[in-house]
């Protein structure tokens, strides 16, 4: 059987059977177009995420640029737009690129189910994400006014995973671009994990593992396990909402519900608070913390007085912000876990691809109680596997994920770009380790050296030293190299 | 008309105060209230409103809170008239008082192990490394389910968080609970501090073990101080028969803070832990493969709390057993129903004096550690050594019951021949070393211009600017040529031809430092005390991932880029200073390519959500390492660690 060229000499081809995936390289950030053989001319295209990460130089006109070549390459048409999860790293092409998008017609738009606004937890999730993000960045303004520059930016790098907050901390551009990607689909599905889907035209089956529907797996990631307790009641005094009221109260006027939760979060009565500007004039606090207020100079203090700077190395004003860096992991981590994670099987009981999202260790782990899915199989016959989270120690999981992956053949994608990761991050000159040493070692004997990195590219010869001749001839044939893209054919 | 007055009076030893002995939860159930009362005899000193006084000084600002709380004054009428403040967890001057009163009390077991004045670690570069006289305390820094201890400030810093709503255990929930009030918090943070000042570079994570000693020293100071609380100790001898083996509030640490998280128990348990399956508690068995697994420091140092805890039941059980025989008439067995309380009252003392003895042993072994990159192993030759210089027959057993319990959980030094208490001990240097190392000293007369005199009577600044001298002092004869070709015996290397990753002076020379330099005692062998010179002295080497460049920089091929971890070596050399000898000599060689390699392995694998966003403290020194520690995630061993 022949394929009919296409027409347009732009487009992405697929192979006669099988399947093309292509990893755009736009920086630190997921963009991945699949183009899969459908026995007609036309194949079916799949695009997973589209976005890259807050901070990247010129970040407009890469994503148009890329949201250009998906337009072109498909002819204008996408049978399935995925979005894994709500990070910007993820999604922010379609609002940086939007006029290209609108030139898109899309299919089908696949969700995970934690997107959807009929479901009760997966807005309980939305809320406390707004209640988190709100003080979070509310933290980082007071640790500025404190003079804790560095650490409020190492936070606000964290936190720039979900875009450009505004003075108020909401996340309205990332629920934009959100929005958006739902407005295309009509109506949006909601996968839930056990669902198996097929895709137009193609043999392929794809098979929804994640994010759980289990709340205890879907918060599983988190660091600590004070975890998420009552938090649709934003009244209840919990470790969080105490933390948050102060937090709040520090940086601007309260709501008369926060200045309600604020009164409840003190720790004593009232006649034995002591407000801080009189303090600052009484002779213990002076000589003990603040120093002689209003001399400023170093060493003009009397014996005994020592002056404002010589005390400032032991003051604690900002300190218990440091609080707000665990809660942004926390969060961080939570939205990672809602990644709606597919397993797509090109033939039935053949070869396997991997898109996780960004997929952590509770949601891994969901995946083998799926009574209609085998996972463990379907890991054991992936070929190809998308790393999750550019890399990064948390979200690949190992005895039950890449471990079970066997295959010979097997190929990594890894959508990082180190130089963006490494650069400093505040007061954390090292900036993000991605992609983390050990997980990068680990893929390259588990792929025999096939590892495909959106920032350096193909492997250099020497990692793939150990496949024979033939092997490595096939593996470079079946690659496609270009500075806009990765592409790599996997045949059924 | 002038008053008459008495004679001038000597001020008392003692200040009373009153604390918690555990925390407030034991106040609100019935079999536990009576006992949470208690009254710290704390020594006596001139105390400003703070309470500020020689060591310590609590600085009651609450900024979350946007507020301040008032200094206590112990020294108020009424409170010298009731042995302080009543406790009461509302009343913020009583926290105050706790927080002075249970600091101070650890301290005072710190110096009497020691027989030497403590010293906190000197200030930071960035403060010219000034002398810090006091600790400074803060009771309500943060809102936050976590407690401190801030090298960089030199604080203590607590917190206060309210209650799980959904798992409180005997907690209000949502009810405030305060760190600050918990006798094992208190006592844990203050021995981070206490550490700190004797050894700083035991906060680098150079190995799985460095900063688990510093957790699981600091548990193991804070249970041993539970053996002094003596209605507490009674009741549990009562309530347990005896048998300190089983479930009992002795072994367990933090209490209110562990329920308050929803852990349905204690934050650690020494002995055994509560099955989340079925709610019963279950003892811990000793099994060499928890080492292993254990990664995160506090679960890693629960194991030593674990070895040490063990150790010390041997101990007390073999010194109980002619009790309980004089009690059965020889049988051994008691009979069913309450002991008398006169057994209980002498059990008590024994158990009292076990836990004494446990806890100076542990204390003391600290100067004979190596000063860098300490591991488990090391500690518990320090451990060995430092028992037989002072209480040379070990004819109770107890080094045997250390070394046994250490090793029913796997924990082995490395490069020793047998388990032998005799091949434990730190080797003292013979033949060609000896001579050498002898050689690298000055006479007896050099070494005795350095002695130090640390009584307690003496001043704690004078202590350290001698300290300070004879650092200076040793640091100079260290610069000599013949020297330098002795350093090996040291771990140390002073040539011109040491590896080019080692910093140079303005002479060319690798930078070193002389850490510290401090007396200890001991019994000589007709029983007479003897003072120990021990002197630290360490360097630091450029590490990197990479052996490529690590060579390239060592060679001098090419200047060092920014490295990725600093290999530290160096020795802690116990000086005979009657003798003008060297006792032993603890190193860990700068110039070891083991230890290299060893160092680069653990350097690449910190693997931590903590690590990936905000720095990883295996490479790069933290601003608060103790601040995270309480939070690293249970899931790592799922998650990729090779």
């Amino acid at each position: 059987m022949t394929t009919e060229p296409l027409a347009d000499p732009l487009a992405m081809t697929a192979p006669p059977a099988g399947v093309k995936i292509r990893m755009y390289r736009q920086g630190l950030g997921d963009c991945f177009l699949l183009a899969f053989a459908t026995g007609t001319g036309r194949p079916c295209y799949m695009l997973i995420d589209c976005g890259v990460l807050l901070g990247t130089s010129d970040a407009g006109r890469k994503m148009r640029q890329v949201a250009e070549s998906l337009r072109d390459s498909t002819g204008g048409r996408i049978d399935v737009l995925v979005a894994t999860h709500q990070h910007w790293d993820h999604l922010s092409g379609f609002d940086q690129a939007r006029e290209v998008f609108d030139q898109i017609d899309f299919g089908e738009v696949w969700v995970g189910w934690t997107e959807d606004p009929g479901n009760d937890l997966a807005n309980r999730l939305r809320t406390r994400r707004r209640a988190h993000l709100q003080a979070l960045s509310a933290a980082a303004r007071s640790l500025r006014a404190v003079g804790a520059a560095p650490k409020a930016e190492t936070l606000e790098a964290v936190l720039g995973f979900f875009g450009d907050l505004g003075v108020d901390g909401h996340p309205s551009r990332i629920e934009a671009a959100l929005d958006y990607v739902l407005g295309r689909g009509k109506p949006p599905r909601y996968r839930t994990p056990g669902e198996t889907v097929g895709l137009p035209g193609s043999p392929a089956r794809v098979h929804v593992l994640g994010p759980p529907l289990d709340e205890a797996l879907l918060l599983r990631s988190d660091p600590s396990h004070k975890a998420s307790e009552v938090y649709e009641k934003r009244l209840a005094l919990t470790e969080e909402t105490a933390f948050f009221a102060a937090v709040l109260a520090a940086a601007g006027p309260l709501s008369p519900e926060e200045r309600e939760l604020r009164d409840l979060s003190f720790p004593f009565d009232g006649i034995y608070r002591v407000d801080p500007e009189r303090a600052k004039g009484d002779d213990f606090f002076q000589e003990h913390y603040y120093g002689e207020v209003g001399t400023g100079e170093v060493g003009t203090g009397d014996a005994g007085t020592p002056a404002e700077k010589e005390m400032a190395w032991r003051q604690i004003e900002g300190d218990w912000l440091g609080s707000a860096d665990n809660l942004a992991l926390q969060l961080d981590s939570d939205t990672n876990n809602t990644s709606l994670a597919l397993g797509i099987e090109l033939s039935p009981g053949g070869k396997v691809l991997l898109f996780p999202g960004d997929a952590q260790v509770g949601n891994w782990l969901s995946w083998h109680h799926l009574g209609t899915i085998d996972a463990a199989d379907l890991l054991r016959r992936t070929a190809l596997y998308k790393v999750g989270h550019h890399a990064s120690h948390n979200a690949t999981l190992r005895e039950k994920g890449l471990e079970l992956m066997e295959r010979p053949d097997l190929v990594a994608m890894i959508p990082v770009d180190e130089q963006m990761a490494h650069r400093p991050k505040g007061g954390n000159p090292d900036g993000w380790d991605m992609p983390f040493l050990p997980l990068l070692e680990r893929l390259k004997e588990k792929t025999q050296g096939r590892v495909l990195r959106a920032d350096s590219g193909p492997p250099p010869p020497e990692d793939l030293a150990g496949l024979s001749a033939a092997e490595r001839e096939a593996f470079s044939a079946s690659c496609v190299v270009t500075p806009l893209y990765l592409e790599i054919t996997i045949l059924p | 008309m002038p008053r008459i007055k008495p004679p001038m009076r000597r001020p008392p030893p003692f200040r009373k105060l009153r604390v918690y002995a555990f925390d407030p939860s034991l106040n609100w159930q019935i079999d536990t209230a009576v006992i949470n009362q208690m009254t710290l005899q704390v020594p006596w000193e001139e105390l400003r409103p703070g309470p500020v006084g020689e060591y310590l000084e609590v600085v009651d600002v609450d900024p979350a809170s946007h507020c301040c709380y008032a200094p206590v004054d112990l020294d108020d009428r009424f409170a010298l008239a009731a042995d302080g403040l009543e406790p009461a967890e509302g009343d913020p001057q009583f926290h105050q008082q706790m927080v002075y009163a249970v600091a101070m009390t650890t301290i005072h077991n710190f110096e009497r192990a020691l027989g030497r004045r403590i010293l906190w670690s000197q200030a930071d570069a960035g403060q010219n490394y000034q002398f810090v006289p006091r600790l400074r305390i803060y009771p309500h820094a943060m809102r936050d389910s976590n407690a401190y201890y801030s090298p960089k400030k030199k604080a203590l810093l607590f917190g206060y968080f309210p209650a799980s709503i959904t798992d409180p255990g005997h907690n209000l929930p949502g009810g405030t609970v305060f760190t600050c009030l918990s006798h094992d918090v208190i006592a844990h943070e203050t021995t981070h501090a206490l550490l700190d000042g004797l050894h700083r570079r035991f906060m680098e994570p150079t190995n799985a073990d460095t900063l688990a000693l510093h957790e699981g020293f600091a548990d193991i100071v804070a249970l041993f101080q539970h053996f002094s609380f003596a209605p507490a100790l009674r009741d549990q001898i009562r309530r347990t028969r005896g048998d300190l083996a089983g479930q009992n509030l002795l072994g367990q640490l933090a209490q209110q803070f562990g329920q308050a998280l929803g852990n349905r128990g204690a934050l650690r348990d020494a002995l055994g832990k509560v099955d989340p399956a079925t709610g019963e508690w279950v003892p811990r068995k000793p099994d060499p493969a928890d080492l292993q697994e254990a990664k995160e420091p506090h679960t890693r140092g629960a194991i030593l709390v674990a070895a040490v805890f063990d150790a010390f039941l041997t101990i007390y059980k073999s010194r109980i057993a002619d009790l309980l025989r004089i009690a059965t008439a020889g049988s051994g067995v008691l009979p069913a129903g309450d002991l008398h309380p006169d057994l209980v009252d002498r059990l008590a003392r024994e158990a009292a004096a076990s836990a004494g003895h446990m806890l100076n042993m542990c204390i003391r072994a600290l100067d004979h550690c190596p000063p860098v990159d300490v591991n488990f192993g090391d500690y518990l030759r320090a451990l060995v050594t430092a028992d037989r210089d002072l209480v040379p027959d070990d004819d109770r057993g107890y080094r045997i019951a250390v070394i046994e319990a250490f090793r029913r959980r796997g924990i082995y030094p490395s490069g020793v021949r047998s388990l032998s208490a005799e091949s434990l001990c730190w080797a003292r240097p013979v033949g060609d070393e000896a001579a050498a190392l002898h050689g690298l000293l000055p006479g007896v007369k050099g070494l005795r211009r350095v002695r130090p005199d640390w009584s307690l009577t003496t001043d704690r600044h004078k202590v350290w600017e001698q300290m300070q001298q004879s650092c200076r002092e040793i640091h100079g004869w260290l610069l000599s040529e013949e020297v330098q070709e002795l350093a090996a015996h040291f771990g140390l290397a002073l040539g011109p031809d040491a590896p080019r990753s080692i910093d140079r002076n303005k002479d060319g020379l690798p930078l070193f430092e002389v850490h510290s330099v401090r007396p200890a005692r001991r019994l000589g062998p007709d029983g007479q005390t003897l003072t120990d010179l021990v002197i630290e002295i360490t360097q630091k080497r450029r590490g990197y991932i990479n052996p490529v460049w690590q060579d390239k920089v060592d060679s001098g091929e090419i200047a060092p880029p920014p490295h990725d971890f600093w290999l530290r070596g160096g020795c802690t050399v116990l000086v005979d200073l009657d003798r003008g000898a060297v006792r032993y000599c603890i190193g860990k060689g700068i110039v070891s390519e083991a230890r290299m390699a060893t160092q680069r392995a653990f350097a690449r694998t910190s693997g931590s959500l903590q690590a990936t966003y905000f720095g990883d403290p295996r490479r790069r020194e933290q601003a608060e390492p103790f601040a995270m520690l309480h939070d690293l995630p249970a899931i790592e061993e799922e998650t990729f660690d090779y």
